[in-house]
């Protein structure tokens, strides 16, 4: 299953457009077991966008699983940067 | 009708703005006054968290009703012509004071950005300005603009404004372009002291920029992005970044691929918040702007 950000939401700058995105990705793991994230024609994320659209699915997927289940594709530097970043942090709290 | 006169100092910036609304607080001991005469005949210089924190100086008198003119204005100087062509005059006048005058090449011109359509802004507008003046692809000032988007962002989930003035000078001959933002909210210490009591402006500031720390718990945030404005202009591209809000001042300076926070003691105070950014266009990393999948 392939979802592109850019037919759900016009940017990856808000929460509230991350928001729109994890509701998403909530229901499509319900009945796929990988979800293939697209961000093509989009150009940068921004912290509140990826906590809101990705982080957000800690509290319903281990790290580990979330690694195994959602494959991000079509995306810039800054963009893989601040995923990996935010959800390194973050599961790393989750796991102290 | 009462009116109280507001001189303008020499330089105008992210220091000495705090003196010139000490100086407005001070002659209104009793109470506003109704028409406030802003002197711009001293003035000589103007750094660009000056240009936007004046333009919200202004904003905030008319938006508390009170009437703002100007003196001095007209003066054929440096500082008068550079805000001319910044396109102040025209915000706040209705009309630039000469008509052939314009935004320069090296100047993104004052605006007054609403969140909604902020981050269109710096996408399309101030994101490719800059690479074009840096001669460089969009792609490796994307995280220079992500710092951008993250400020709005807090703008709007932090203060009780919707929107912030910016402004932004390229200096090609000192390889430093410098940004401001500035918004007239409630202000980052008054935001801190509702989690952390009695902890001063200071060190409100520094406590905000933390990692992990911020004034909501909500899954947006998760208190990452001015943790990741000062990695990336500070850390990774060893510029400085200035956050000024009301009696606190913080200057974070480069140390070691990290960041090293600086009080500075200074009198005054800045209503909201001013963030000064201070980046190196030596240092930019090149990066190809081709997508590619994220690998762990």
């Amino acid at each position: 299953m392939v979802i592109r950000i850019i037919d759900i939401v016009p940017g990856a700058d808000t929460g509230t457009q991350g928001n729109i995105v994890y509701l998403c990705l909530k229901k499509l793991l319900e009945t796929n077991h990988v979800v293939i994230v697209s961000f093509e024609d989009i150009e940068t994320a921004t912290s509140s966008f990826v906590n809101a659209a990705f982080v957000q699915l800690l509290d319903v997927l281990s790290f580990l699983e979330f690694k195994d289940r959602i494959k991000v594709t079509k995306s810039g530097k800054q963009i893989n940067d601040m995923i990996k970043t935010r959800m390194l942090q973050e599961s790393s709290k989750i796991a102290a | 009708m009462s009116e109280v006169r507001i001189v303008l100092p020499a330089t105008l910036n992210t220091f000495t703005l705090r003196g010139v609304i000490s100086d407005f607080v001070d002659k209104c001991q009793n109470g506003l006054p109704d028409k406030v005469i802003i002197d711009f005949g001293f003035l000589g210089f103007i750094h660009p968290s000056g240009v936007t924190f004046l333009s919200n100086f202004v904003h905030w008198l008319h938006h508390r009703g009170l009437r703002c003119d100007f003196y001095q204005h007209t003066r054929n100087g440096q500082a008068h012509r550079f805000l001319d062509d910044s396109l102040f005059f025209e915000q706040h006048l209705g009309n630039k004071l000469n008509v052939y005058r314009g935004p320069r090449r090296t100047t993104q011109h004052l605006r007054r950005v609403e969140h909604a359509e902020s981050h269109y802004f710096i996408r399309g507008t101030l994101g490719p300005w800059l690479a074009d003046a840096l001669n460089t692809n969009n792609a490796s000032l994307y995280p220079f603009q992500v710092c951008l988007s993250e400020i709005f962002n807090n703008i709007q989930d932090h203060s009780d404004r919707d929107n912030g003035s910016i402004f932004a000078q390229h200096f090609p001959n000192i390889n430093l372009v410098r940004i401001a933002i500035a918004d007239f909210g409630r202000g980052i210490p008054h935001n801190v002291a509702n989690v952390v009591p009695d902890i001063s402006h200071n060190e409100a500031i520094i406590k905000a920029v933390e990692a992990g720390f911020s004034t909501k718990s909500t899954p947006r945030n998760r208190g990452a992005g001015l943790d990741y404005l000062l990695q990336t202009v500070v850390g990774t591209n060893g510029g400085e970044v200035t956050i000024s809000s009301f009696n606190g001042m913080v200057r974070f300076l480069p140390m070691g691929g990290g960041c090293r926070p600086t009080p500075v003691l200074t009198a005054g105070f800045c209503p909201g918040t001013t963030i000064d950014i201070e980046l190196r266009t030596d240092t930019i990393i090149p990066v190809e702007d081709e997508p590619e999948d994220l690998e762990w």
